[in-house]
């Protein structure tokens, strides 16, 4: 899940706690659109006349939430290898560790959850571990069920969903999202997941010959999430052999469920707003006024 | 105090498998594995490494027909190479030989070239990398291996169709070389989040001990030497020398530089005749994760000896330094770069406030500034030391020297090369297919009748429709974007800069009307 957490943002957002795991695990995924690129231009041999499709309108699809001209790019599936890495960064290792340890003073004195429990260190140790086992738990079924479903549950913004493709459109961006759609998209985002099949990087050209939009748009089609579902649950169930019977009815273990269902949510309106939160302003100059001439000078 | 069972079995499975995460402190790529052939794009790797005597060394590329591309060699048969140069946690190269492996490569680069002149691109990683092979290799190893494929299948490579009347020819174009420098960035498996984002100041420092360090500065040399050897000093073609930096490794060149580049400019200063700088074409500093004030020795500097940097104007004789203004470095980072536009203030103020309270760090930090219009030298004290000490350069409006304007419209007919054309010689447009923008001066602060820095080291902070975030770098938007501020190069040749005073540049100006 973290395969862009090894850069330097999302591993500060964490140290200092500005937005806590929900930060991190979320953090994979950068803030991008999909903006139309020319594949083909020129780097550094200026006087070397570019291939002849330069500067077409060609809108060059990477994969959903990915920057336009990425190289890196080649494959936009969600690969068995990431999706063990999410298992055991968000279920296995330290940060399931630290939400356990951290969760677990919030339950002791802020919820003093269950009430069967004191506010002791024994009891201390005992909700850790089972807020511990309760992750290993949501994170196993997610990989077992993800992978059966063969499912993609990264999120996305509103504005690189291909599903809202060719919707609406603006000068910089084809997937532009009134405020409304975005508080929707972020809500529906939760629940929802998309197939990890479409695994070739789309070149699109809209109203092209060999641009179908419908079966495009089917190939991301939204899927509802059953992995976050059967998680949820799943982490409730695995705390099963040490919580209290009281806290062990079906209703007590949807409670559970439905708050660690509460960290999907959250990151869900990290992907479409963090961005935002946390890029600095940039002063806008004001444009200087129009030049004539229609081409790039080359001294 | 009795500590519960459960709790003490979950402590020392913490501290059993936090050992597993952590990385070891060794080289990755001995002499024999040193250097590596990229896959070609879409391809699959034929494997991480390739033993000594892989077309990298040896002469393998075939010659095109002379009907078709005039006896050039055959893309595809010399793809770009990488050598890797390691340095340990103390600054000191891991593997003496692998140093010795790179600058052959570039030497045999050099030679193999047909016009001698291959573009070496030297990467320098930040935080969280190394370079580690894998599985899976280091993930700024295969964005390094991309951009190097790329750079030489688009810009080296095509068709030649300048000549309208008859078919496009192909251009076998200039070798491309990588050298990747590889340091201790990595000390906890990505598996361990946040343990491994603990590892921030101890990287830091780490950094700057690689940067500051004998071994790396030797290594650059070396590097320059080869690929600027000083009989080719007046030559108007020479390979093109890039260096790139990124996050920590912009510290790491940064510090580097701060070594090398001073006395290599009182060096060239004693010549008193505009020079090529030859040490590299153009260094470049992205996201960059040092302190402003690192960058003050330089920029102190520049001013102070008021230099410039200038392409040949054409029609003139070579070596006339005459043509449009480029920069010697580069640093450049994004308004939603948030790792050191937000959060490297908080983490680096943190730092500055205990420097504070030990009297190490105080008062104003003052910076020298270069006016041209009244050839004059002022000091600015506007900002304090632990402003220059919790912000980058490249987020730092006072020492910025040019500013990225996003015109708001989308290119004439689609085409990037439409943009409108820059009202000044020393303007730049850019374009992607959504956007255009204007790379100008930047317009003095309020209150100041002149930008502080006109020097040849360049400072901006650009668009996030260029650069998206911090770690997204291995783009055809930013190659592009920097493609701007490299030499002009062609098939045949690269245009070699010159490095004067402003007062020479102004006096050959005069002689010329």
């Amino acid at each position: 899940m973290l395969r862009r957490a090894c850069h330097f943002s999302s591993a500060k957002v964490c140290l200092f706690a500005l937005a806590g795991m929900t930060l991190l695990s979320q953090a994979q995924q950068p803030a991008k659109s999909f903006l139309p690129e020319s594949p083909g231009a020129q780097a550094i041999a200026q006087a070397v006349p570019p291939p002849s499709n330069v500067g077409n309108s060609e809108i060059q699809f990477n994969c959903p939430g990915s920057f336009p001209s990425d190289l890196t790019l080649l494959n936009c599936r969600y690969t068995g290898r990431q999706r063990l890495d999410q298992f055991l960064t968000t279920g296995v290792t330290d940060e399931a560790m630290a939400q356990s340890i951290f969760g677990s003073i919030f339950t002791q004195y802020a919820t003093h959850s269950p009430g069967e429990w004191p506010q002791d260190w024994t009891h201390y140790g005992y909700r850790v571990g089972t807020s511990y086992a309760g992750s290993v738990g949501r994170a196993s079924a997610e990989l077992i069920v993800g992978f059966i479903l063969h499912d993609d549950p990264r999120h996305i913004k509103c504005s690189d969903d291909p599903q809202l493709f060719g919707a609406r459109s603006s000068s910089d961006t084809p997937f532009a999202c009134t405020k409304r759609q975005r508080f929707f998209h972020a809500l529906l985002d939760s629940i929802t997941v998309r197939p990890s099949s479409p695994g070739e990087i789309v070149h699109l050209q809209p109203g092209g010959p060999q641009f179908d939009e419908k079966s495009f748009r089917h190939s991301y089609r939204r899927l509802p999430a059953l992995d976050r579902l059967v998680g949820v649950y799943a982490a409730g169930y695995a705390q099963y052999p040490w919580q209290p019977r009281s806290a062990n009815t079906f209703g007590a273990i949807s409670q559970r469920a439905a708050l660690s269902f509460g960290t999907t949510f959250l990151g869900s309106f990290y992907t479409e707003y963090g961005s935002a939160i946390f890029s600095k302003r940039k002063k806008k100059p004001q444009p200087p006024p129009s030049r004539a001439g229609s081409s790039r000078s080359t001294p | 105090m009795k500590i519960n069972p459960l709790l003490q079995a979950l402590s020392s499975l913490a501290v059993a498998t936090s050992l597993l995460g952590c990385v070891a402190d060794r080289p990755y790529r001995q002499p024999v594995s040193a250097l590596h052939v990229p896959p070609e794009p879409g391809k699959p790797s034929p494997s991480a490494s390739l033993p000594v005597g892989n077309p990298c060394t040896e002469d393998r590329y075939t010659m095109t027909p002379k009907s078709n591309g005039q006896g050039r060699p055959i893309k595809n048969s010399s793809r770009p190479c990488i050598a890797y140069v390691e340095f340990n946690d103390q600054g000191k190269q891991s593997v003496p030989g692998q140093l010795n492996q790179a600058t052959a490569l570039i030497r045999k680069a050099i030679h193999d070239d047909p016009q001698h002149q291959p573009v070496i691109l030297t990467f320098i990683h930040g935080w969280k990398h190394n370079a580690s092979p894998g599985p899976p290799e280091d993930s700024n190893i295969q964005g390094f291996e991309h951009v190097l494929n790329y750079l030489y299948d688009t810009a080296y490579g095509g068709s030649d169709c300048t000549d309208a009347t008859g078919p496009c020819t192909p251009i076998a174009g200039h070798l491309v070389v990588g050298i990747y420098i590889g340091w201790r960035g990595e000390i906890i498996s990505h598996e361990w989040p946040v343990t491994r984002t603990l590892s921030l100041y101890s990287r830091g420092e780490a950094a700057t001990r690689v940067g500051q360090g004998d071994d790396l500065e030797k290594a650059l040399r070396q590097i320059s030497n080869t690929a600027h050897p000083s009989e080719t000093t007046n030559s108007p073609t020479q390979p093109m020398l890039v260096l790139v930096g990124h996050s920590f490794g912009a510290r790491v060149l940064e510090n580097a530089m701060n070594k090398l580049y001073l006395p290599f400019f009182e060096e060239k200063k004693s010549n008193q005749t505009q020079v090529p700088t030859f040490f590299a074409d153009l260094i470049i500093y992205v996201n960059s994760a040092a302190s402003a004030d690192v960058a003050v020795p330089m920029l102190d500097y520049l001013a102070r000896e008021r230099l410039e940097f200038r392409e040949d104007l054409p029609n003139l004789p070579p070596g006339n330094g005459l043509g449009r203004e480029r920069p010697l470095m580069l640093s450049i980072t994004t308004p939603a770069d948030a790792a050191t536009g937000v959060l490297f203030p908080i983490a680096m103020g943190g730092e500055a406030i205990l420097k504070k309270v030990s009297g190490s760090l105080g008062g104003q930090q003052a910076i020298s500034c270069y006016h041209p219009a009244t050839q004059t030298i002022s000091k600015n004290t506007s900002k304090s030391q632990f402003a220059f000490h919790a912000s980058t350069a490249a987020h730092m409006d006072l020492i910025q020297s040019h500013e990225v304007i996003d015109l708001g419209m989308p290119p004439a007919a689609g085409m990037v090369s439409n943009c409108p054309a820059p009202g000044s010689p020393d303007s730049y447009s850019y374009g992607i297919p959504s956007r255009c923008f204007l790379i100008e001066p930047k317009k003095p602060l309020a209150g100041e009748e002149d930008r502080c820095n006109n020097t040849p080291y360049w400072i901006l902070n650009t668009d996030g429709n260029i650069i998206p975030d911090h770690g997204t770098i291995f783009t055809n938007r930013l190659i592009r974007f920097i493609g701007e501020f490299l030499p002009t190069a062609t098939a045949t040749q690269i245009s070699v800069p010159r490095l004067a005073t402003k007062q020479q540049t102004r006096a050959r100006q005069l002689q010329l009307h």
